[in-house]
């Protein structure tokens, strides 16, 4: 029946007696329209489902929820066939699925041929190159209308940017996982008259307004670039032949003036500034930079007149282009070199020494650049405030320290990936020099110890958002400090750091409960001084309401949101509305040692934090035991069902 | 033109002259289209005709056609069906389909006559035109002359190479 050659089903691990599902304890399996929570091990789930025939007994089962269940998964799923909606939540360090041959492709092509399942959500995957053919695969199933897939970075990028179908697919990165929603909506000719409003509901509401998203995206990564949307992935091709016949036609040394046209000339190119800029803005980053081409007069208002430049959509040859075309533009105040691989330290050195007043910059991705790139944005760059060097595997430890001696003016580092040069020596230069250092990514930054982030606590008490996803070394005092000296802490990410306990969960608990019963001015930051005002008498209520509303018209901002420019995207305008001392995103997956009653006492001491799906913002994927940590609305929302149901009398 | 909104208002006319010294009358409303009008009107009443020193005869009448026809969208008769968004839109289309140096001009009086709508219509019609193109298409498209010299040409052509890589 299937095509694919899957390979025999690894021989379970533990073996436990085989039993009926009924006495499993954790195995609910509920009538009706029940669902079905495997908080098992897999093997478990596996062997129970085989031992009562699989779950294709289970006829009635609508809803399927099999977190952590890989081969359940794998070996059952395809027979359930009134199936409707699947979730498969995953956890990397599990390991069942990333053997070889095992990805998300099984499963997706499970679907495929199961055109019942509507929705399929796959949590915290790494899904391999070769089986990124789902979409094509899924578009078989003729009633999927979702699909929510989180991959893992190490997909190539243009394979997701295939997947990307429509401006509603989010990108996050979180830690090492790059979580990307991919909303299908092509494929849903069923969504428009869709039977089920609840899900079509479900599907709306993955829209997350916009510093939301950066928050879960691990503060950093924001959405792709508009240049990139603005190039449709079939029009590669074209852009390509384009490409080609004009190589041909420029490689001529001649340079043929234009005979045909120059009879009537205009005055383009004595256009103002600002209407040029107006024009410009409108267009990709691309035009902008051939723009300088066209006349004179083009070339020196677009210098003067742009501010904001993007160079990701740029291929093998970012390195020549950024350097022949920097100089042309001496004002400008933000660059994005995101994902230019071949990007190297000549280019750099060049962009460095004309771009003075840059203050923000993006290189991750950049691993070709090393040391001697900061020492040139050292020298030349001193106003930056943003510095993204996600992924920058060349760079080291001396030339970050050199940079961070001179760029005081820092508030936003990422160093995630930067495994030589995110160590203890550049934490407490930042803590010594970046004073008003607001966010910092250390994910996958092995080398950090306790200390480091013990110094840096002290140091950077404006710190508003920090990852330390796989920190390995860190403890609980590291978040202990953390919490005591960062007031204004309200994103952290301590995603697989295997030693923190529930010491740190009680530690920021703590840190609420002092906090509310702090007076309001008890820092003399103009960040609680401004805010004083607004929310002197009733701080608290005013606070929630305000959250809530913001989550709440999250559809209607997010296309406002993404038409605002760099600087205040993202935290920024989020950070400056949440003064009160409150975590809005904590990332606790794959931490094994936490126990589900202390991240539930974290998750009512802050409102902000909810484990629904619509508004997830206490991460805890990966963590079996952490499967009853609830919020208040996933709560209320049960309770309302429950007395729907009882009301039209399924349950008495 | 008549306007059944505002009586009162529709008798208002308002005289406008030309860089060339054409005279025209426009309702009122038709001229308030442009806030550069509408603040000099509010400032010295609809009585004295108001000169536009640096926009010409053929483009002035273009821009008042603009407006009118916008003016005219706005309101909503009983008697005719109303005009579509999609007929609009058509409408712009043409009225932009025109000679690169006719658009410069119009472009430089929408912009000293302050009329969002029209500016913005113009610079969305370039930037279509140009998306995308080389620095040398681009030149055509608006027929501009080719000031650089041979060495800052040849580096145009390098850049140009690289970009579209």
């Amino acid at each position: 029946m299937l095509a694919l050659t899957l390979p025999p089903p690894p021989p379970p691990t533990s073996s436990p007696t085989l039993e009926t599902p009924g006495r499993f304890p954790h195995l609910r399996c509920r009538t009706k329209r029940a669902s079905l929570r495997a908080s098992l091990s897999p093997s478990l789930v596996a062997e129970s489902a085989t031992s009562c025939g699989g779950l294709r007994r289970c006829g009635m089962y609508k809803g399927l929820n099999l977190e952590g269940a890989g081969l359940a998964v794998r070996c059952h799923i395809g027979r359930v066939s009134t199936l409707r909606l699947l979730q498969v939540e995953l956890a990397v360090n599990y390991g069942w699925f990333p053997r070889e041959g095992w990805g998300e492709g099984c499963v997706l092509a499970r679907f495929a041929i199961k055109p019942s399942v509507g929705a399929c959500h796959l949590g915290g995957r790494r899904l391999r190159a070769n089986k990124i053919e789902t979409p094509d695969r899924i578009a078989k199933g003729r009633s999927l209308w979702r699909f929510v897939a989180n991959l893992a970075c190490d997909c190539e990028y243009r394979i997701e940017k295939r997947m990307e179908t429509d401006s509603d697919s989010v990108d996050s990165r979180e830690g090492q996982l790059q979580d990307r929603r991919v909303s299908l909506y092509d494929h849903g000719s069923d969504l428009r008259n869709d039977r089920h409003p609840a899900d079509l509901y479900l599907g709306t509401r993955l829209k997350r307004p916009r510093h939301d998203l950066s928050l879960l995206s691990q503060f950093f990564w924001g959405l792709e670039d508009e240049e990139m949307e603005s190039r449709p992935p079939e029009k590669k091709r074209r852009w390509r032949g384009h490409a080609k016949r004009r190589g041909v036609a420029t490689s001529g040394t001649r340079i043929d003036t234009d005979e045909k046209s120059d009879n009537c000339k205009t005055n383009w190119h004595d256009l103002p500034m600002e209407l040029l800029v107006r024009i410009l803005k409108l267009v990709d980053n691309r035009t902008v930079v051939t723009a300088t081409g066209v006349c004179r007069g083009w070339r020196d208002s677009v210098g003067q007149g742009i501010y904001d430049l993007s160079f990701s959509w740029c291929g093998h040859s970012v390195s020549k282009l950024v350097q022949s075309v920097s100089p042309k533009f001496p004002r400008l105040q933000s660059c994005r070199l995101k994902r230019c691989i071949y990007l190297d330290d000549a280019a750099i050195e060049t962009a460095s020494s004309s771009w003075h007043g840059l203050k923000i910059l993006e290189l991750s991705e950049g691993r070709r650049l090393t040391d001697a790139s900061l020492h040139a944005l050292a020298n030349g760059c001193p106003m930056l405030e943003k510095l993204d060097l996600s992924a920058c595997t060349g760079i080291t430890e001396a030339g970050l320290l050199e940079l961070v001696q001179r760029c005081s003016n820092l508030r936003h580092l990422n160093l995630w990936g930067c495994t030589d040069a995110g160590t203890d020596a550049v934490l407490q230069a930042l803590a010594k020099h970046c004073k008003a250092l607001q966010s910092l990514n250390l994910g996958c930054c092995e080398q950090v110890t306790d200390k480091g982030i013990i110094a840096f606590a002290r140091g950077c008490s404006d710190l508003r958002v920090i990852d330390l996803c796989r920190c390995n070394r860190i403890t609980d005092q590291s978040v202990i400090f953390l919490s005591d000296k960062c007031r204004h802490l309200c994103a952290l990410g301590l995603s697989t750091c295997a030693k923190i306990t529930d010491d740190s969960m009680y530690a920021l608990v703590k840190r609420k409960t002092a906090a509310v019963s702090l007076p309001s001015r008890g820092k003399g930051n103009r960040f609680c001084v401004k805010n004083l005002d607004m929310s002197s008498d009733f701080r608290v209520p005013k606070y929630r309401t305000c959250a809530t509303s913001s989550c709440s018209s999250s559809g209607s901002t997010c296309s406002d949101a993404s038409k605002l420019p760099i600087k205040r995207e993202g935290l920024d305008t989020l950070l400056e509305e949440n003064p009160n001392y409150g975590l809005v995103c904590l990332n606790v997956s794959h931490c094994a040692a936490l126990s589900a009653q202390a991240v539930q006492a974290v998750c009512d001491a802050y409102p902000d934090l909810h484990t629904c799906a619509e508004k997830q913002s206490l991460i805890t994927s990966g963590c079996l035991n952490l499967l009853s940590v609830n919020c208040v609305c996933a709560l209320d929302a049960r309770r309302d069902k429950i007395k729907r149901e009882v009301r039209r009398g399924f349950l008495l | 033109m008549h306007f059944q909104g505002s009586p009162n208002m529709a008798e208002k006319r308002v005289k406008l002259i030309s860089s060339d010294n054409d005279e025209f009358e426009v309702d009122e409303a038709v001229a308030f289209e442009s806030e550069t009008l509408r603040n000099m009107i509010q400032d010295t009443g609809t009585n004295v005709p108001i000169s536009i020193p640096n926009v010409s005869s053929d483009i002035l009448a273009k821009v008042l056609e603009y407006c009118s026809y916008h003016a005219e969208t706005m309101e909503t008769h009983d008697d005719k069906p109303p005009i579509t968004d999609a007929q609009i839109r058509e409408w712009d289309a043409d009225f932009v389909d025109v000679h690169p140096a006719t658009l410069y001009s119009l472009i430089l009086a929408a912009n000293y006559l302050n009329i969002k709508n029209l500016l913005d219509l113009i610079c969305q019609a370039v930037a279509n035109n140009i998306r995308g193109k080389t620095a040398v298409e681009i030149r055509k498209i608006l027929h501009i002359q080719d000031d650089f010299t041979y060495e800052e040409e040849m580096e145009i052509r390098r850049e140009t190479k690289w970009a579209f890589d």
